[in-house]
């Protein structure tokens, strides 16, 4: 399996840090209130340990996610996971109402992938403005389930379990909410040569030299 | 559409779709302007789609520019980024409405699609009316919330939330009207305007969490009028706040029938008890520990153990059994049991009603003790008269029935008169005891009521000290007098008009009898005593030597008949008794009067003093004190007295003072033991009388309450003197300064 | 000489930042760190000056560090150079003084910061002798 050098894991980094920046400055705005953000992670492994991974971190109490596709010089699938039990806070956080019962949580569902569909689109468009690159995203859906059916997502369907994917991770909290999820990313491994190519004009653009040590 | 140019070249499939969508479609160019705008769009929107076509969008909506949603096409347009803006968090985005002129509700995805240019971005807008979500949702919202709000209105109990920091919320109808403040009034106060300081009980109850221990409030309404709460709280979260929300329901009448009934409970001399089975602890009211002489506890805490340590020995068992079968029978308990109280240690009656109960996970038994010591006593009283007057009614036909068999006559009219004149007696001697309540008569008035009929003319003498017989001894000397009163009216001096009879007696120094002599004078002579012995003389002899424990004497003199009656000491009440009626109290009296006083020495004396009555005993003290004798005790109670005696030798006590009544106990066994070992008694008592078997005793001294100085000082002295005569091998009397041990 | 700090965990952000002191402050000696822990050791190593502060690192985050540096050194000029653009993080920066650089870094954006630093240095460098400034 490929795997990243030490400055393209570096470059990734940072260009998730930048991305979420953004998506947290607006999330923020959205429910007045400050945003925790830790480390992003960036790995390349196989499709079928991404999922594993997911699994794993919510020990199959099940999960949300918004989901939205992209697509330009590479493509992939970013997602906004939350435990289930918590998704709806966000929502009631933002618009501030009553928590309603069950079965009216349609709406709230809805304005869960607004919100999910800001924050995606405020990471996608800064990547995609630091790239130098248009990024085309395609609208967003909330999935329920495990780590299997949110990242094997429709789009992705074709893909085999074993395709190495680059796979990027950002947890978030609101503290005074007691809402904390993260920002996955997976993009498929041909894309991930091209994004190679980004990466280092990137670094380029950004120091004047060239990425390699 | 009604566009020339589709309606010469026809519509595409494509476009056929997009008019018959149920939805808005607009498709907008690279720059922003009206590519496509379907049926749906322009009936909502009230703008045809010949006047959308071409124009800018921001001309079509100029309310537009610079909401989230031109930043999404926008971005659409420029990034290639999709964008979702819902109804929820954007409450208005295209200015739409149904043709009734309702506001459609929408939301709206926005997304680029590729134009048919290389390179060209077009925007793609959808919009989706979601009217009927939201308002099948407010229905929903409003159908629940009308539940609720018809469960809090129609509550008879307060309900008020309020922030965590005490400041009300909402009220609900009842809260106004319990408290007489309107909701207006109260939302945004603070609690305290309701609870005073009480405030600080419901937020330690918020702070401590949802209890299981409810919780006393007083309330203060609007008029100052104060209310008693019970309350019970909830927390709960909403838009990620938190709330309190506090249910009150008033206990005042609750309250103020708890009181009544206590007042009720404790005005009847009740006691309350309620003990938990399992731990063995339990609740007594104040009156329980006054009853069983503890100190009451302020919070009424007390142990099983404190009651059955109290009850009296011989009661344990039944009170046990009672227990038991009520507990297996699921009956009500009832037991009447003596106790001792646990201060004084007084016998006391106590009745209790008992009841088991589940009460919640736990078992109790509970009920009401009191006081029955007064019933029981009178019971008691009412018991020993009956067998009294059924022991008396028993003894007057027996005598009547001796009087028949014994009278002899061949005439049945002096058969008539002699039976008649005898039971006549019996009557009269009946009359004189109830005058008297059965304590006794007089010697001198059962002489005087036998002889009344012959008193005429200065014939009858009586002459004697004052002496009084006792109830028994009345009936047979009564009978006695008569037969000789009969026989000196038929044979004797009462049969002549000059003869006389003269009554007199005497007590014997030496053995305490009282001789009575019946003297005939001046009758006709008597030649010989007579032959035969009627039943008169008969009956005279049996009732002296069976009833009244002595004997006769007879002399047939010639002057006339002298009979002597010797009535034994036991059958008359010590001149002490029969002397107190009138003497004042505190006076010393005693049996074996004209005794001097000898001069023994009460200085270093042990004197043993037994009272019940503390105040009594304190005094009695102190005059012991001033006396110069060392005072052992007091003891209150008998066993305390008992063990006192017990400690040691007897013969560290030289006299021993001892109340005769001691919390219904009598201190005679303290008063044998004493007398085993010779030590003297002097008795005290506020009633002045000590039964006739005490009361025939030597060495006996009685007291009468109050007790002064110089009769204390006359009745040891006096004591000691007896002890001394009659036991002065063992006990040689102490003189000044020496103390025996 | 006077020293600049340039805290940040990833290498990438350095570079940059580095690049734009080289081109503007070819007069400063430039020290780097990845992480608080290092940030420190060079702080008490080196005679810094001025130190350029990146938030989101592993450890002890950039906010903190800033603040035991403004305790600790109060003559040292910092600011925060971050992605972490949220109104409320960029106000509570500016709140403790410190001047807030979003990332990505830029000259443009970095100059008016590294000029009043070097004016404030100048100034102190006058007032007192440099032996204890580095202090």
């Amino acid at each position: 399996m490929k795997h990243l050098t030490e400055t393209q894991r570096d470059a990734l980094t940072e260009l998730a840090n930048l991305g979420v920046g953004r998506a947290a400055a607006s999330l923020s705005r959205m429910v007045a209130e400050p945003i925790h953000l830790a480390v992003p992670a960036v790995d390349v492994m196989r499709r079928i340990t991404a999922i594993k991974l997911l699994d794993e971190r919510e020990q199959a109490a099940g999960l949300v996610a918004v989901g939205q596709g992209f697509r330009g010089p590479f493509s992939g699938r970013a997602l906004l996971i939350f435990p289930e039990a918590r998704s709806l806070e966000l929502v009631r956080a933002v618009v501030g109402q009553e928590p309603s019962l069950e079965e009216i949580a349609d709406l709230e569902q809805e304005a869960l992938a607004e919100i999910g569909n800001v924050i995606l689109n405020g990471f996608l468009g800064t990547i995609a403005n630091l790239l130098a690159r248009p990024l085309y995203t395609a609208l967003p859906c909330v999935e329920r389930g495990t780590g299997g059916v949110i990242l094997g997502g429709s789009a992705e369907k074709e893909l085999e379990p074993d395709a190495p994917v680059l796979f990027l991770q950002i947890d978030f909290t609101i503290r005074s909410r007691d809402i904390r999820g993260y920002i996955a990313v997976l993009m498929n491994f041909h894309s991930l040569e091209a994004l190679e190519a980004l990466v280092e004009e990137f670094v380029i653009r950004l120091t004047g030299s060239t990425a390699a040590p | 559409m009604n566009h020339p140019a589709d309606v010469a070249l026809g519509p595409s499939l494509a476009d056929r779709v997009i008019e018959a969508m149920e939805g808005g479609i607009v498709v907008l160019d690279s720059s922003g302007r009206v590519l496509a705008w379907n049926r749906w769009m322009a009936r909502s929107s009230g703008i045809a789609a010949a006047d959308a076509f071409g124009r800018d969008l921001t001309a079509v909506f100029p309310a537009i520019v610079g909401t989230r949603l031109w930043t999404a096409i926008q971005d659409a347009l420029v990034m290639g980024v999709s964008g979702l803006l819902t109804h929820g968090l954007n409450p208005s985005l295209f200015p739409l409405r149904y043709r009734d002129g309702r506001e459609l509700l929408h939301s709206v995805a926005v997304r680029s699609l590729p134009g048919k240019v290389e390179g060209e971005v077009l925007c793609l807008i959808q919009v989706s009316d979601v009217t009927a979500n939201v308002q099948r949702e407010q229905l929903l919202r409003e159908r629940r919330d009308a539940r609720h709000r018809a469960v809090v209105d129609a509550a008879a109990d307060t309900i008020i939330t309020t922030d965590p920091e005490g400041i009300i919320q909402w009220v609900n109808p009842s809260g106004e009207r319990q408290f007489g403040y309107t909701a207006a009034e109260l939302e945004g106060e603070s609690l305290r305007l309701l609870l005073g300081d009480d405030l600080t009980r419901w937020t330690e109850a918020v702070t401590s969490g949802p209890g299981a221990v409810p919780l006393w409030l007083t309330g203060r309404r609007k008029d100052g009028s104060l209310i008693d709460f019970e309350l019970s709280l909830s927390q709960w979260q909403s838009g990620g706040r938190s709330y309190v929300t506090g249910i009150l329901r008033d206990i005042t009448e609750r309250r103020r029938e708890q009181e009544r009934l206590r007042l009720a409970v404790e005005g009847a001399g009740m006691a309350t008890w309620d003990l938990d089975l399992a731990s063995g602890s339990a609740v007594w009211s104040r009156h329980h520990f006054v009853l069983l002489g503890y100190e009451p506890d302020p919070t009424g805490a007390a142990t099983l153990d404190m009651w059955e340590s109290r009850l009296h020995p011989d009661d344990r068992d039944t009170v046990r059994a009672e227990w038991a079968r009520a507990e297996r029978e699921k009956d009500m308990c009832r037991v009447i049991t003596r106790i001792h109280r646990a201060n004084d240690g007084a016998q006391r009656w106590v009745e209790a009603f008992g009841r088991f109960m589940q009460n919640g996970g736990s078992r109790r038994f509970t009920g009401v003790l009191f006081d029955v010591t007064e019933r029981k006593t009178a019971e008691e009283h009412q018991r020993l008269l009956m067998r009294e007057v059924d022991h008396r009614a028993k003894n007057a036909l027996a005598v009547v029935r001796s009087v028949l068999r014994l009278t002899r006559s061949d005439d049945p009219k002096r058969f008539a008169e002699a039976v008649e004149g005898r039971v006549a007696a019996l009557a009269r001697a009946h009359t004189l005891l109830a005058r008297d309540l059965w304590t006794g008569a007089s010697l001198r008035a059962v002489i005087e009521q036998e002889l009344a009929p012959y008193h005429g003319g200065g014939r009858i003498a009586i002459s004697g000290g004052s002496v009084r017989l006792t109830a028994d001894a009345v009936q047979p000397l009564s009978m006695a007098l008569h037969e000789l009163a009969t026989n000196a009216a038929k044979y004797g001096a009462l049969s002549d008009p000059g003869g006389r009879v003269e009554v007199s007696w005497q007590q014997e120094p030496a053995t305490g009898a009282v001789r009575l002599r019946w003297a005939e004078l001046d009758g006709p002579p008597i030649l010989a005593p007579p032959e035969r012995r009627g039943f008169g003389s008969t009956l005279v002899e049996s009732v002296v030597r069976g009833q009244l424990g002595g004997h006769t004497d007879v002399h047939w003199h010639t002057e006339g008949l002298v009979c002597e009656l010797l009535i034994a000491r036991s059958k008359i009440i010590p001149e002490l008794a029969g002397a107190f009626e009138q003497a004042p109290p505190g006076t010393v009296v005693w049996k074996n009067s004209g005794f001097e006083l000898p001069a023994v020495s009460l200085r270093g004396r042990r004197i043993l003093v037994v009272e019940d009555e503390p105040v009594v005993a304190m005094e009695l003290q102190q005059l012991l004190v001033r006396l110069g004798c060392e005072v052992l005790g007091p003891a209150g109670t008998l066993d305390e007295a008992m063990a006192l005696a017990g400690r040691g030798s007897g013969n560290s006590i030289d006299v021993g003072i001892l109340d005769v009544n001691l919390h219904g106990q009598t201190c005679y066994p303290l008063a044998d033991l004493l007398a085993k070992r010779g030590v003297p008694v002097v008795y005290t008592s506020g009633y002045g009388e000590l039964p006739e078997g005490r009361a025939a005793r030597d060495n006996v001294v009685l007291l009468r309450k109050p007790v002064s100085d110089r009769d204390l000082e006359t009745a040891l002295r006096r004591a000691l003197a007896l002890a001394g005569g009659s036991t002065a091998d063992q006990h040689p009397i102490a003189e000044r300064g020496l103390r025996r041990r | 000489m006077t020293s600049v700090l340039v805290v940040d965990d990833s290498r990438l952000a350095r570079r940059v930042a580095i690049g734009i002191l080289e081109r503007t402050r070819p007069e400063w000696n430039i020290v780097e760190a990845g992480n608080a822990d290092e940030a420190r050791a060079a702080i008490r190593d080196h005679a810094v000056g001025v130190v350029l502060l990146d938030i989101n690192m592993p450890g002890t985050d950039g906010l903190t560090l800033a603040q035991g540096i403004r305790e600790s050194h109060p003559d040292i000029a910092i600011a925060i150079v971050s992605a972490n653009i949220q109104d409320i993080v960029v106000a509570r920066v500016r709140a403790m003084g410190i001047t807030f650089v979003p990332k990505p870094l830029n000259e443009e954006a970095l100059m008016p910061f590294l000029d009043g630093a070097a004016l404030k240095l100048k100034r102190s460098a006058a007032r007192t002798p440099p032996a204890e400034s580095a202090g």
